[in-house]
């Protein structure tokens, strides 16, 4: 701590600890400077020179992203010699750029574009011809590669080598004529992170390819309900549906990354298969139904609630209120259903087996109100579903392991009355319940989550895209 | 109010208002009389606007009869009414990369601002001097790209051609 110094950017005071990089003390406080190959996340390359900045006693001008933090130097980057080389660097930059930004799905969010704007030139000075490279590429993991576009800032090359180990990229050739390459195809879990920090439109996700221009997207800033890590993520959306899902920043959980497969989690949240309204089985086809007739039905009956580990903790909570408030403890029984886990325990970077986002805080939920939380629990009274029995079973959100779903809900249904109650009918298997009761998904509540950290984990809700007017609380009151 | 003031208090009531609709009786007389007429036997007579008019949409194609529309959704994101709806998805060509799978207008909700002609850079869309529409139904003011590029009074059918800024953009390549 006490090696926290003061120096001095554009006349700005900044305090930084000594010996830090020097951009990113810059970038924290709020400085904007252009920058294509620095990442925070991986090691410094120095390689795009736009950082560029003098320094008082040092003689040329030098990229701050390999410069380090010292006490009382005064650091400037808006010297007219050192616009004049930010200028001349991005114009070696476009020399050989395509200009395609109308049909590049990174315009609108791309590194080139912003710093144009700022420092470009104009008019091409460029007498010889563009040279060329092989455009869309698909190299695998949903990932597109357009080395036309690419500056060569080697962030996807350090990404692949440094934090997957997996090192499939690779620049090859030299000067004009170096790309991008893949040396193999890509496999790995992570391989979407590397359409996040491509600064170009380069690298682009084949998911979200075409589907929307980024400016008519809205970002909500809210947590991956994947698995049990929690990262902290944000999901891009506008009224047609939610489209995207992007790591955002979080040193506890996830630092920079997160998981391919959290990039799905979108999915089932605008997807066309998404509940209306109450619907209800008639010959495995579900057509809305009244409220009326499932209360009918639900009223004075042995209810076997199942939750899911995708609740909140306040959903939970309220849960377990109402049951004590109406005094159903006699009537109700409570069990939790557990993912089981998919693949390792921990992969070694960020992906966790246990698919349950919120078992930390169901059990702590489950142990205070004195429920039972464990999973023999939740097979005894899978087991001990008696034909006269009512299940409401709040169906996970999403799962890997969709065959012990599928055998759980074959479990129950010697049931006189089986409700799923979940945010849409994706899955064949629904077409056993009787009623599908719509909740809200992860991207319409607001709450929080413990992840397996023991942290907590805020869900913000975002645009809404099915009937959310009911909680799973809200369905106690027609038992 | 009156207009020609001066010319009533000169020459009196009835030869003031002769003499104030000059223009207007001459116009009337020609009408009724003469040749150039302003007003026409529409539908039988057609009125043809300039080509600046800004009347119905067109999209333009490529020499090989394909839309010149890559689906970069300024126009949809330029429109002051919002009534463009561009559907995109990848096209078998590399070179192309991009292009509409469908490319709707609500003519309805159009003002014909043109904002769309602007805004597209690669001369994709334009109005052109067509003024009449007329239909019954609201869903038929839907105009798909079939009819937008390839509607019997473009070319017969096969579209208007554009090869604007073709040179200059294939100039550097290969």
């Amino acid at each position: 701590m006490s090696d926290t110094v003061k120096f001095k950017w554009n006349d700005k005071e900044i305090e930084a600890k000594k010996g830090s990089n020097l951009l990113k003390a810059a970038l924290d406080n709020g400085i904007d400077v252009a920058h294509y190959c620095y990442h925070a996340g991986l090691s410094v390359a120095g390689v795009c020179r736009m950082c560029m900045v003098e320094q008082n006693g040092v003689p040329r001008p030098f990229p701050a992203c390999n410069a380090t933090v010292n006490e009382n130097i005064e650091v400037r980057n808006d010297t007219p010699k050192i616009k004049e080389a930010v200028s001349a660097t991005l114009q070696f930059h476009l020399l050989n750029h395509p200009l395609d930004c109308p049909v590049c799905d990174q315009a609108g969010e791309c590194g080139l574009q912003d710093n144009y704007m700022l420092h470009g030139k104009y008019d091409s000075q460029m007498t010889d011809k563009k040279v060329h490279k092989e455009k869309v590429q698909d190299i695998g993991c949903d990932v597109m590669l357009d080395a036309e576009r690419c500056i060569l800032c080697s962030r996807c090359v350090r990404f692949t080598g440094e934090v997957t180990k997996s090192s499939e990229l690779g620049i090859l050739n030299r000067g004009d004529h170096a790309e991008i390459t893949v040396l193999k195809e890509l496999n790995n879990d992570y391989a979407q992170n590397l359409v996040d920090i491509c600064p170009v439109g380069a690298l682009t996700s084949k998911d979200f390819r075409f589907k929307q221009r980024v400016w008519f997207l809205e970002d909500v800033h809210t947590t991956c309900i994947g698995c049990e890590v929690g990262c902290s993520v944000k999901v891009s959306q506008n009224k047609n549906g939610a489209y995207r899902v992007k790591p955002v920043l979080d040193e506890a959980v996830n630092g920079y990354w997160m998981c391919d497969d959290g990039r799905e989690i979108y999915k089932h949240v605008s997807s066309p298969t998404r509940l209306h309204s109450l619907v209800a089985n008639q010959q495995s086809l579900f057509v809305p139904a009244e409220e009326a007739s499932l209360k009918e039905k639900l009223k004075n009956k042995n209810v076997k609630l199942i939750l899911s580990t995708h609740l909140t903790n306040e959903e939970y909570r309220d849960v377990f209120t109402k049951i004590k408030d109406l005094n159903l403890a006699a009537r109700v029984e409570v069990a939790l259903y557990r993912s089981p886990d998919v693949g390792p325990i921990f992969d070694g970077i960020l992906k966790r087996g246990n698919k349950n986002a919120n078992l930390k805080g169901a059990i702590k939920n489950f142990e205070q109100f004195g429920f039972d939380a464990s999973d023999d629990h939740c097979k005894k009274l899978m087991a001990n579903v008696k034909d006269s029995d009512a299940v409401l079973f709040v169906l996970p959100e999403m799962s890997q392991s969709l065959d012990h779903l599928e055998t759980a809900v074959k479990q129950i249904s010697k049931a006189a009355l089986k409700c799923a109650i979940t945010p849409n009918e994706e899955w064949s298997f629904v077409r056993t319940f009787d009623f599908l009761c719509p909740v809200p998904t992860f991207l319409e509540k607001n709450g929080t989550m413990l992840n397996y950290q023991g942290l907590e984990r805020t869900l913000v809700a975002g645009m809404s895209y099915g009937d959310n007017s009911k909680t799973v609380a809200s369905y106690l009151d027609w038992v | 109010m009156i207009l020609k003031n001066d010319l009533y208090r000169e020459h009196g009531f009835l030869k003031g208002l002769f003499l104030g609709l000059k223009i207007t009786m001459i116009t009337m007389l020609r009408n009724i009389f003469g040749k150039d007429r302003m007003t026409l036997n529409y539908p039988e007579e057609k009125y043809f606007y300039s080509d600046r008019f800004k009347g119905k949409h067109v999209l333009t194609v490529k020499e090989d009869g394909t839309l010149r529309c890559t689906s970069c959704m300024l126009c949809a994101t330029y429109c002051p009414a919002q009534c463009i709806h561009i559907v995109a998805a990848d096209d078998s060509d590399k070179e192309v990369e991009k292009a509409p799978v469908s490319f709707e207008i609500e003519l309805l909700r159009c003002v014909f601002c043109g904002f769309c002609e602007e805004a597209c850079p690669v001369d994709a869309i334009r109005l052109t001097n067509e003024y009449e529409m007329s239909n019954h139904a609201e869903a038929e003011w839907v105009m798909d790209h079939h009819h937008l590029a390839f509607r019997k009074s473009l070319n017969n059918g096969r579209g208007i051609v554009s090869t604007v800024d073709d040179n200059d953009r294939m100039k550097l390549r290969l």
